[in-house]
C-alpha cells in the first residue's frame, strides 16, 4: 500500500476554475432536465387555447437556432485568438459573440409578442406555461451569458491574456452549453410539436 | 510546529466582529455553518417540542389547526436545511482541507459565500413567522395544498424563495467540495488513500448538485403557478399535482443521502481511532458510497407508492430501493469488523458513533419494510414512518454528528469536551431519543395517521403518546447538557494537544487550533493513515516512536523549493452579494421596493467582487 | 494555461457541420419517415459537435469529461421514467 513515489495530485494539468465552471453546468443538466420533462408530460394536456401545432412556427426558431450556432463559433474563435496572442481579435470576436446572443434574444422577444397576439399566454393553458417556462429559463440563460461576455470582453479586458485564457474559456464553456440546451430545446418543442 | 526554515506567510486580522464578517478561512467559515446549524437547532428543537406537547394526550389544545401545520412544516424544513444539512458542510469544510493536507478550500470566497447564503436564507425562512404566517403545507410542500387557492398568504412563498436561497448555498458549496478534494489533496494522497469522511464528502457534493436542480425548477414552477397564472400543478387546466411528487422526490431522496452518507464518513473516521486499528475493509466502505451516490438516484418514486403508479413502475422502485440495503449493509458488518477485536477506548465520541451504527440499523430495517409496496400501502402516512426516517436521520445523522463535534472539537477549540457531561449527554439522548421514537413504530401500526393535530381518546394511542413526549424532553435536556458542555469547556475545558486521540489522519499533525495556513510544509503521504504511521512504524508489534508532528516532513525528503505560502485576501463581497440575493427575495414577497435594492447589491458585489485580487500579494510580486 | 501554440481545429467547419445538420432537421419533419429517430440522432451529433470541438472536451483533461457526463443517466432516467409513467410505451 505505501508506495515511495507519491503522486503530486495537485500536478495534473486540471484548471479549478474551469473544473468549476464544468460541474456547474453538469448541475444545470438537471435543472433544464426537470423543465424539459414538465413541458414533455404536460404540453399535450390542453383543454382550452392554442396548442402547441397551432401556435408554434419554425422560421424565428431555425434562425434562431443559426444565430447561436454562429455565436458558438465566433466564442471559440475568441479564445483561439487569445491563446495566439491576439487580444484584439479576441475581444472582437467576444464582442460578436455578445451582439449575437442580443439577436437572439430581440427574435425571441418578437416571437413572444407574435404569440401573445395570437393568444398564446402563460396562463391560457398548460402548455403556454410548460412553453414560456421552458424557453423563457433558456433566454436568461443566454442574457445572463451576454452579461458574462461583456463583463470579460470591457471590464477585465487588460487581464486577457495567453496565459489568463481561462477568464474566456469559463464564459465560453457556459455559453456553448447555453447553445447545446437550446439543441435541446429546439428538437423537443419546435420540432417534436 | 512551524519550522524556521519556512516563510510564514502574512496573516491578515484575526480580530474583532469585521474578520469574521470577511473570512475566507475554511476554519471560521466552518466554524460559522457549525453556529449557525446550531441556532436553527434550537428553534427546529422547540419546535418538535411543541408538537410532542400538543400530541402528548388526545384532545389537546396547545397548537391546533394552522399554527400546527406551520410548526410541523417548519420543524421539518429547519431540520433538513438548517441543521443537518449546514453541520455536514460546516464539518466538512473545518475538517476536509486539513485531512487532506491543503491549505484551503479552492474557491475561499465562493466559499464564503456559501455560508453567508445559508445563514441569511435560514433567517428569511423563518422571518415568515414574523411577517404573516410561517409556511403550513408540510416540508415536502405537496401541491395542490400549496397553490394560491389554498395557501393564500406569504407562507408558502417565503418556503420557496428560502429554500431556493439555501439551494444556492449547497450548490456553491458542493462544486467547491468537488474541486477541493479533486485538486487539491496533498502529494502521495491518491484517491485511493482519502480518508473516508472526505469520501462521502465528496460523493454528497455529487448528489447535491444532481439532486438540488430539479427541486429547484419544481419550485420555480410553483413560484410561476402562484404569480404568473401558469397551471402546472393545477389538474383544473391539464396540470398534474404528481409531477410535483416526481421531481420533488427526484431530489427528495437523494436528500436522504446528503444527510447520511457524510454522517456514515464521521463514523468511519472515529471507529477506526477508537478502536486502535485501521477501517476494515477500507475499500468496500468507499465504493459502497460510490453505489449509493447511484442508486440513490433510483428509488425517488418510492415516496409515491400510494398514488397509483402503475404495478411494474412501483415493483422497479421497491426493487431499486431494497438494492441500497447492500452497500449499506457491507458499511454496517464493516464497522462491526473494525470494532471486533480492537483495543476500545470509551470515550464519548466512541459512545455516540457506536450508537449510531445500532440505531441506524433500526431505521434501515425499516426501511426495508417501507420499500416493499403492500407493506407500504399499510403503513404510509402513518407514525410508522414517522418513527422510521427519525432512526435515520436523529438515530443516525444526528448521532453521528454530536460524535463527530466530540472528536473534533479539540482539533477546533484546543480543548477538551468534557468528558463526563459528554456520558451523561449521551446517555439522556439515547435514552430518550428510543423512548420517543421506538412507540412510533407501534403508533403507526396502529393506524395513527401522521400531521395530525390531535386524535379522540379510546384508540389505545394514549399511552404510547405520552411516552413519546416525556422521550422527547428527555432527549431535550441531553441537549441543554451538550449546549453546557460546549459552553463550559470552551472556557474552563481541559487543554487538548495536537493529537488528543491518537489519530489517523492528517488534520492530527498540525497544532489544536491549527494556524491559518493550516500546515507550514504540506505533509507527503505514503498510506491511509498518514498521522498514525508518523507515529509508529508499521509494525504491529512496534512501541510508538516519539515523534513532533510536523518534523517527519524533512526526513522523508521533500526536496521541493521553498515557495510563500500566500493567503487568500479577505472579502466583504461575498456577504454583500448574499445579503443582495435575500434583499431580492424579500422584495418578491413582501415591498416591491426591496427589489432594485437587492439587485443593486447584487451587482455591485459581484463586480468588486470580479476585480479585487484574490491574492493581492501574489499579484503585487508579479 | 497552454503556453504552447497549438494547431487549432477547424472551427468555422465545424460551424457549417452543425448548420447543415440544423437544415437537415428542419427538412426531415415534412418527409414521410419516422421522425423521432432522425430527430435524436441529429441533436445528440450536434451536441457531441459542441460538446467536443468548441467545449474542448476532444483535446482536455479526461476529468472535465467523467463530471459532465455523471448527471446524464441520471436525467434520462428522469426523462424515460416519466415518460413511460405518463405515455406507457406509446411515446
Amino acid at each position: 500500500m505505501a508506495s515511495h513515489h507519491p503522486v503530486a495530485s495537485a500536478e495534473i494539468a486540471v484548471d479549478s476554475r474551469k473544473l468549476g465552471v464544468w460541474v456547474f453546468l453538469a448541475s444545470e443538466v438537471i435543472f433544464f432536465a426537470s423543465l424539459i420533462v414538465s413541458y414533455l408530460v404536460l404540453h399535450n394536456r390542453v383543454t382550452s387555447g392554442p396548442t402547441a401545432h397551432e401556435a408554434l412556427t419554425l422560421t424565428i426558431p431555425t434562425i434562431n437556432t443559426m444565430i447561436l450556432l454562429t455565436s458558438s463559433v465566433a466564442m471559440v474563435l475568441a479564445l483561439a485568438h487569445l491563446r495566439d496572442g491576439n487580444r484584439r481579435a479576441s475581444i472582437a470576436w467576444l464582442l460578436t459573440t455578445a451582439w449575437l446572443g442580443i439577436c437572439f434574444l430581440i427574435l425571441k422577444a418578437v416571437e413572444y409578442s407574435q404569440h401573445l397576439h395570437e393568444g398564446l399566454t402563460p396562463s391560457v393553458n398548460v402548455f403556454g406555461s410548460a412553453y414560456y417556462t421552458v424557453t423563457g429559463f433558456h433566454a436568461a440563460h443566454v442574457a445572463v451569458g451576454v452579461i458574462w461576455i461583456l463583463s470579460v470582453a470591457l471590464g477585465l479586458r487588460r487581464r486577457l491574456s495567453p496565459q489568463n485564457d481561462v477568464l474566456v474559456e469559463t464564459v465560453g464553456l457556459y455559453w456553448h452549453f447555453v447553445d447545446l440546451v437550446w439543441v435541446a430545446i429546439f428538437m423537443v418543442v419546435y420540432l417534436l410539436r | 510546529m512551524a519550522s524556521s526554515a519556512v516563510a510564514l506567510p502574512r496573516v491578515y486580522e484575526e480580530r474583532g466582529l469585521l474578520s469574521w464578517l470577511t473570512t475566507v478561512d475554511h476554519k471560521r467559515i466552518g466554524i460559522l455553518y457549525i453556529l449557525g446549524a446550531g441556532f436553527f437547532a434550537l428553534i427546529g428543537g422547540l419546535e418538535a417540542l411543541f408538537i410532542r406537547t400538543q400530541l402528548a394526550v388526545p384532545n389537546n389544545q396547545v397548537l391546533v389547526g394552522e399554527a400546527y401545520n406551520q410548526v410541523l412544516t417548519m420543524h421539518g424544513t429547519t431540520m433538513v436545511f438548517l441543521v443537518v444539512m449546514p453541520v455536514l458542510a460546516g464539518l466538512g469544510n473545518y475538517v476536509v482541507p486539513l485531512m487532506i493536507g491543503a491549505r484551503d478550500m479552492a474557491y475561499p470566497r465562493l466559499n464564503a459565500f456559501g455560508v453567508w447564503m445559508f445563514l441569511l436564507g435560514g433567517l428569511f425562512l423563518n422571518l415568515s413567522f414574523l411577517l404573516g404566517g410561517a409556511p403550513d403545507a408540510g416540508w415536502f410542500g405537496y401541491a395542490p395544498l400549496t397553490a394560491k387557492t389554498f395557501s393564500k398568504g406569504t407562507g408558502i412563498d417565503f418556503w420557496i424563495l428560502g429554500l431556493q436561497l439555501l439551494g444556492i448555498s449547497s450548490i456553491t458549496s458542493s462544486i467547491n467540495f468537488v474541486s477541493t478534494i479533486l485538486l487539491l489533496r496533498a502529494p502521495g494522497l491518491t484517491l485511493n488513500r482519502l480518508p473516508l469522511f472526505a469520501w462521502t464528502t465528496l460523493v454528497t457534493a455529487f448528489l447535491i448538485l444532481f439532486a438540488m436542480p430539479s427541486i429547484s425548477a419544481a419550485l420555480f414552477l410553483l413560484f410561476l403557478d402562484r404569480h404568473l397564472g401558469t397551471h402546472f400543478f393545477n389538474p383544473a387546466a391539464g396540470g398534474d399535482p404528481l409531477l410535483w411528487q416526481h421531481l420533488f422526490w427526484f431530489f427528495g431522496h437523494p436528500e436522504v443521502y446528503i444527510m447520511i452518507l457524510p454522517a456514515m464518513g464521521i463514523v468511519s473516521e472515529v471507529l477506526p481511532v477508537f478502536s486502535r486499528k485501521p477501517l476494515f475493509g477500507y475499500t468496500a466502505v468507499a465504493y459502497s458510497s460510490v453505489a449509493i451516490g447511484f442508486i440513490g438516484f433510483t428509488v425517488w418514486a418510492h415516496h409515491m407508492f400510494a398514488v397509483g403508479l402503475p404495478d411494474v413502475v412501483n415493483a422497479f422502485f421497491s426493487a431499486a430501493s431494497m438494492l441500497v440495503a447492500v452497500p449499506t449493509a457491507i458499511k454496517v458488518f464493516n464497522w462491526i469488523a473494525t470494532i471486533w477485536g480492537g483495543a476500545v477506548r470509551y470515550r464519548t465520541p466512541f459512545l455516540f458513533a457506536a450508537a449510531f451504527v445500532a440505531l441506524f440499523v433500526i431505521g434501515g430495517l425499516s426501511g426495508l419494510f417501507l420499500a416493499a409496496v403492500p407493506v407500504d400501502w399499510q403503513v404510509t402516512d402513518t407514525y410508522f414512518v414517522v418513527a422510521h426516517f427519525h432512526y435515520t436521520l436523529f438515530g443516525g445523522s444526528m448521532f453521528a454528528i454530536v460524535a463527530g463535534i466530540y472528536y473534533w472539537f479539540p482539533k477546533i477549540t484546543g480543548r477538551f469536551l468534557d468528558e463526563r457531561l459528554g456520558r451523561l449527554h449521551f446517555a439522556l439522548q439515547f435514552i430518550g431519543f428510543n423512548l420517543t421514537f421506538f412507540p412510533m413504530h407501534f403508533l403507526g401500526l396502529m393506524g395513527m395517521p401522521r400531521r395530525i393535530y390531535t386524535y379522540a381518546p379510546g384508540l389505545g394511542w394514549e399511552s404510547l403518546n405520552l411516552l413519546a413526549t416525556i422521550g422527547a424532553f428527555i432527549l431535550a435536556l441531553g441537549f441543554v447538557v451538550f449546549f453546557a458542555n460546549i459552553a463550559r469547556s470552551l472556557v474552563a475545558g481541559e487543554r487538548a494537544p495536537d493529537d488528543p486521540w491518537d489519530g489517523h489522519t492528517l488534520e492530527w499533525l498540525t497544532s489544536s487550533p491549527p494556524p491559518p495556513y493550516n500546515f507550514a510544509r504540506i505533509p507527503v503521504v505514503h498510506s491511509r493513515r498518514p498521522a498514525w504511521d508518523r507515529k509508529y512504524t508499521g509494525n504491529p508489534h512496534a512501541r510508538p516512536v516519539a515523534e513532533i508532528a510536523g518534523e517527519n516532513d524533512r526526513q522523508e525528503g521533500e526536496d521541493a523549493p521553498e515557495k510563500p505560502i500566500h493567503l487568500p485576501a479577505p472579502s466583504i463581497w461575498p456577504l454583500v452579494i448574499a445579503a443582495g440575493l435575500t434583499v431580492f427575495a424579500l422584495g418578491l414577497v413582501t415591498h416591491w421596493l426591496f427589489i432594485p435594492i437587492g439587485i443593486l447589491l447584487f451587482a455591485v458585489g459581484l463586480a468588486r467582487w470580479a476585480t479585487q485580487p484574490l491574492f493581492p500579494e501574489a499579484a503585487s510580486h508579479s | 494555461m497552454e503556453a504552447k501554440a497549438h494547431k487549432h481545429p477547424n472551427y468555422v467547419l465545424v460551424g457549417i457541420v452543425l448548420i447543415v445538420l440544423t437544415i437537415l432537421e428542419v427538412s426531415v419533419i415534412s418527409l414521410p419517415v419516422p421522425q423521432l429517430p432522425f430527430l435524436l440522432g441529429f441533436a445528440i451529433a450536434k451536441a457531441l459537435l459542441i460538446l467536443m470541438y468548441f467545449m474542448h472536451l476532444k483535446f482536455d483533461s479526461r476529468l472535465y469529461a467523467v463530471l459532465f457526463a455523471y448527471p446524464w443517466p441520471l436525467a434520462l432516467l428522469l426523462v424515460g421514467m416519466l415518460i413511460w409513467v405518463y405515455f406507457g410505451f406509446r411515446a
